[in-house]
């Protein structure tokens, strides 16, 4: 389409009507214009007029007139197509930026219909269904950096039939998707303070290293700072340390100023020790410059914490 | 990515041998060649086609298109490199814009058939193909099954067909603004050069040349001389051109009432045929000096004009010049039929004693009429006809006599145009063939002008009524020569019966859809809206369309809304009624519920119409009736009970 400079008013017009996580196509909600095609659709119908006129030929103006006519029709059969859709918002899946987070739209319909596209108007992200029946879901992955993002437009649109013309409408939701940092593999920061259940003493990575109460095989998944290295360097066995007892359960506390490299190489570094804490199923806690999460664990926590992460 | 090739590949070898006849068979045959190139290259080599391969089989196409089309022939040069251009577009397309762009492009290729061909049949086709075309988008598309996609698209196509022919008829014709070339047709008829002798056998054609229709009242007998063309230049063998052909002449018509309308056929030439001197009011036919009607350029496409008899303003003598023209001859040939022509000279007293004696030398001496003469050798040509051959058809026979007219100094000159035509009873028009194609002689008489003569009719009285199909000696001699048509086929009762049958439909098809000019709409609309015609024909289309385009919308709409059964109607009026309004998110069980809890008095009432409801929505749905008794007493009791 032709982006025309659109005037402040016409924006705030359009957030009237198409903002929410719902939108039902209607005859005030919905543009009509012909496609690039159509346009030259509608120029080949103009020469065929010219053709027609100047050869005195009935037959090729007869066929100048069938393709305005078939042009407007295509308007018609395209709006049908597209009136009284539903569009929801459905869900939002938060993820790290390199696994593409996504939102999933609910499209309610009863009806036979072609070709609804749903488009992410910033990331120009595009997801087609070809043609539907009854409700359907159509999820679009965003390309997004790290950081809280509002979701912001979405251009839903179909070509049905021909291609000729291009029917739209818009949706504009104010809900966020949160982009969390693309997790880099990291040791534990050596200094990074170990606080005991009942948070009093910190402890350093040392102490502990020798508290565990067996060995098991290492599996794939399992952090490597487990490793205990003192028998791999004697039998060449990769084992693990097990820390199994709830009294002597450890929790961590990952600070902002703790690990090293720029702030998305940090950012990146804490995004990787949650996701291996909670792993592990073991408390901790995240300091960032502006904000402190204290201890906990969970799900509910990690989604906190790696949504502080994406704010920062 | 396959089938769009292949059926658009398909689509332009169709047009293309369609209109091999206009584009040239080497054109045809090339694009022909591509496109079995291509498809043994999918099937069995495999090779990948580059752009430079599609580049220089493009070159290629151009260079035999210069070669053979040429762009002086600027029409069919355009129409091979649309077709030439698309088919090697749609191979070398790779995206999905380059491919709707060839199919885009195709509302102009397909309707292109209509320059050259404008036969019900071919507008047939053209509404097939642009069909398949439209299918063929909404396959590549939105992945329609070949079957869906047909029937969605000549459903739609359907539609729009009538609208356009409402707008045809009642959107106000606008003038061509300008000039475009037309095609150069290769078509068979007469020429502008008449040489009889260098033809053996006259391959005659059935294509219509042009219709002539009388007005029903006026009763019309032939024979009928439909003049054309003036040839007053002689060589000896051909009889060219007259150079007068094209100069206009004004010629005053001596009454208000056409005698007769031509429909004309497209043609290669401008000449156009009338009975006798002629004028008429059509902008675009000019009447030259000798009275003929001509256009100035070739006719693309049918057309009709109006015949007017003129008052013959012709001087009965005419000057030195003119006379010096017609009885031009070559000195040194044909000294035979030369002594011959003396001979007669001296036994006569004027031209029609020469005539006479004549017509009796070619009935004594057994001259034949025939479409098959014998080629002559010799340079005496005339010499060798009266002579030796004595067979001939009509160049022969009015070339020898044009020729000894002249040598005795009587001015005559050869005309050539058609004779006869086959009558359709029923809508009384003549249609006239190629093969009625026919030359004869006028003469100069002083003091009476110039006079018709037609020496074919001594050897074949026959031929001067009907067309030649009639002729009951001749047709099986024309038969053979045309070959395997439903002409050639006419002694079967029904396929001439069939042919006659076309015949009429193609003459209503060419009077009211191909010549519905702007002349022929102004009646048509004048008679529907009155004086302002134009312009309320403007506003009517504006209102129809906008009428039509509700009415789609409205059909379309309506068939979205799947209407509520009658139980459930039901169940929401009777909660309508006893709580005020419908909530859908509830289940029957609970709206009985609900409204239970407002009436308690009614619960027995509502749980047999809960009874009766699940019973039809969930089993027999012949119970409805027990539940309309129950909803009628139903509602009946929450009246009463709200008025309590």
């Amino acid at each position: 389409m032709i982006k025309l400079p659109q005037p402040a008013w016409f924006d705030a017009l359009l957030l009237k009507k198409h903002q929410g996580d719902s939108i039902r196509l209607k005859h005030d909600t919905i543009y009509v214009s012909p496609s690039k095609s159509g346009l030259g659709f509608l120029g080949i119908a103009v020469l065929n007029f010219i053709l027609g006129i100047n050869y005195q030929n009935n037959l090729i103006l007869a066929v100048s007139y069938l393709m305005f006519v078939m042009l407007l029709m295509c308007l018609i059969y395209a709006f049908s197509n597209f009136n009284g859709l539903i569009i929801e918002v459905a869900a939002i899946k938060d993820d790290f930026a390199d696994k593409r987070p996504s939102v999933t739209f609910k499209i309610e319909n009863q009806k036979q219909r072609y070709d609804i596209q749903i488009e992410h108007i910033d990331t120009k992200e595009k997801s087609i269904l070809k043609r539907i029946k009854n409700n359907e879901f159509l999820e679009i992955f965003l390309p997004v950096k790290r950081g809280k993002h509002k979701l912001g437009r979405f251009k839903i649109l179909t070509h049905y039939p021909f291609g000729l013309v291009t029917i739209w409408s818009y949706l504009i939701s104010e809900k966020h998707i949160y982009a969390y940092p693309t997790k880099i593999e990291t040791e534990l920061p050596k200094d990074s303070f170990i606080i005991s259940e009942k948070g009093e003493k910190a402890l350093d990575d040392h102490a502990l290293a020798e508290d565990f109460n067996e060995l098991k095989s290492y599996r794939e998944g399992m952090s490597i700072h487990r490793i205990s290295w003192r028998h791999f360097a004697k039998n060449k066995e990769l084992l693990v340390k097990d820390y199994q007892s709830p009294d002597k359960s450890v929790s961590f506390g990952f600070d902002f100023e703790k690990v090293s490299g720029t702030k998305e190489d940090k950012l990146s570094q804490l995004s990787f020790l949650i996701v291996q804490a909670e792993i592990e199923q073991q408390s901790y806690a995240l300091k960032l410059p502006n904000r402190l999460i204290t201890l906990n664990q969970g799900n509910s926590h990690k989604k906190k914490c790696l949504e502080a992460l994406s704010e920062a | 990515m396959k089938l769009n090739q292949i059926s658009c590949s398909l689509i332009y070898l169709l047009l293309a041998w369609i209109m091999a006849d206009d584009l040239g068979f080497v054109i045809v045959s090339y694009i022909t060649g591509l496109f079995i190139a291509y498809e043994l290259n999918r099937v069995i080599y495999k090779k990948t086609i580059t752009d430079s391969i599609i580049n220089g089989c493009a070159l290629a196409g151009i260079a035999l298109l210069m070669g053979f089309v040429g762009i002086k022939n600027s029409v069919a040069f355009f129409v091979s490199m649309m077709l030439l251009a698309s088919i090697l577009k749609i191979y070398q397309a790779k995206t999905d814009r380059q491919t709707l762009q060839v199919f885009v492009l195709n509302f102009f290729t397909i309707p292109c058939l209509f320059i050259f061909s404008q036969t019900f049949f071919s507008a047939l086709l053209v509404f097939l193909l642009i069909g398949s075309n439209l299918a063929l988008m909404l396959i590549y598309q939105y992945e329609f099954s070949p079957e869906e996609a047909v029937k969605n698209a000549f459903s739609k196509l359907a539609i729009t067909i009538p609208v356009s022919v409402m707008l045809v008829l009642f959107i106000p014709k606008l003038p061509a603004f300008w000039q475009l070339p037309g095609p150069n047709s290769a078509k068979t008829g007469l020429s502008e050069n008449v040489d009889p002798f260098e033809i053996s056998k006259l391959s005659e054609s059935n294509e219509l040349v042009f219709r002539a229709i009388f007005p029903k009242e006026r009763n019309v007998e032939g024979p009928f001389y439909w003049r054309a063309l003036i040839h007053d230049e002689f060589d000896g063998t051909r009889w060219n051109m007259s150079s007068l052909q094209s100069v206009s002449a004004n010629y005053r018509a001596s009454d208000n009432i056409h005698s007769y309308t031509i429909i004309a056929e497209p043609s290669h030439l401008k000449w156009l045929y009338a009975l006798d001197k002629m004028t008429t009011e059509q902008d675009l036919v000019t009447t030259n000096v000798f009275g003929l009607p001509y256009r100035k350029r070739p006719v693309s496409s049918a057309f009709e004009y109006k015949v007017y008899n003129v008052v013959d303003t012709q001087d009965i003598s005419i000057n030195r010049w003119q006379y010096r023209q017609n009885i031009q001859l070559p000195n040194d040939l044909n000294p035979q039929a030369k002594a011959l022509a003396e001979q007669f000279d001296n036994k006569t007293n004027d031209t029609a004693e020469f005539i006479a004696l004549f017509r009796n030398y070619i009935l004594e001496h057994g001259f034949k009429y025939t479409l098959n003469p014998p080629v002559s050798q010799s340079s005496n040509k005339i010499d060798e006809f009266l002579f030796n051959n004595k067979a001939g058809f009509c160049g022969h026979y009015a070339s020898t006599v044009a020729m000894m007219m002249r040598s005795v100094g009587i001015p005559a000159r050869l005309v050539s145009g058609y004779l006869g035509g086959e009558l359709n009873t029923e809508n009384n028009y003549y249609s006239i063939y190629q093969y009625d194609a026919h030359a004869w002689v006028e003469y100069y008489v002083p003091n009476q002008g110039w006079l018709e003569l037609d020496p074919t009719a001594w050897v074949s009285p026959e031929r001067l009524n009907g067309s030649l199909s009639q002729h009951s000696q001749l047709s099986k001699e024309l038969k053979s020569n045309i070959g395997m048509t439903l002409m050639g086929l006419s002694d079967v009762a029904l396929v001439n019966w069939l042919r006659l049958q076309l015949e009429v439909f193609d003459y209503q098809w060419t009077r009211w859809v191909l010549n519905f000019d702007d002349q022929k709409q102004g009646d048509f609309l004048k008679n529907i809206f009155g004086e302002k015609a134009k312009m309320l024909s403007g506003i009517a289309v504006i209102i129809g369309l906008s009428l039509l385009f509700a009415l789609v919308y409205w059909v379309l709409q309506r068939n979205s809304h799947q209407p509520a059964p009658l139980p459930v109607k039901f169940l929401r009026e009777l909660q309508v009624n006893a709580v005020g309004e419908f909530d859908s998110t509830k289940t029957p069980g609970q709206i009985i519920l609900l409204i239970q809890a407002r009436y308690p008095k009614l619960k027995t009432e509502l749980n047999a119409f809960l009874y009766e409801f699940e019973k039809v929505r969930y089993g027999n749905k012949r119970e409805l009736t027990e539940l309309k008794k129950h909803y009628l007493a139903l509602t009946k009791q929450l009246k009463n009970n709200k008025r309590d």
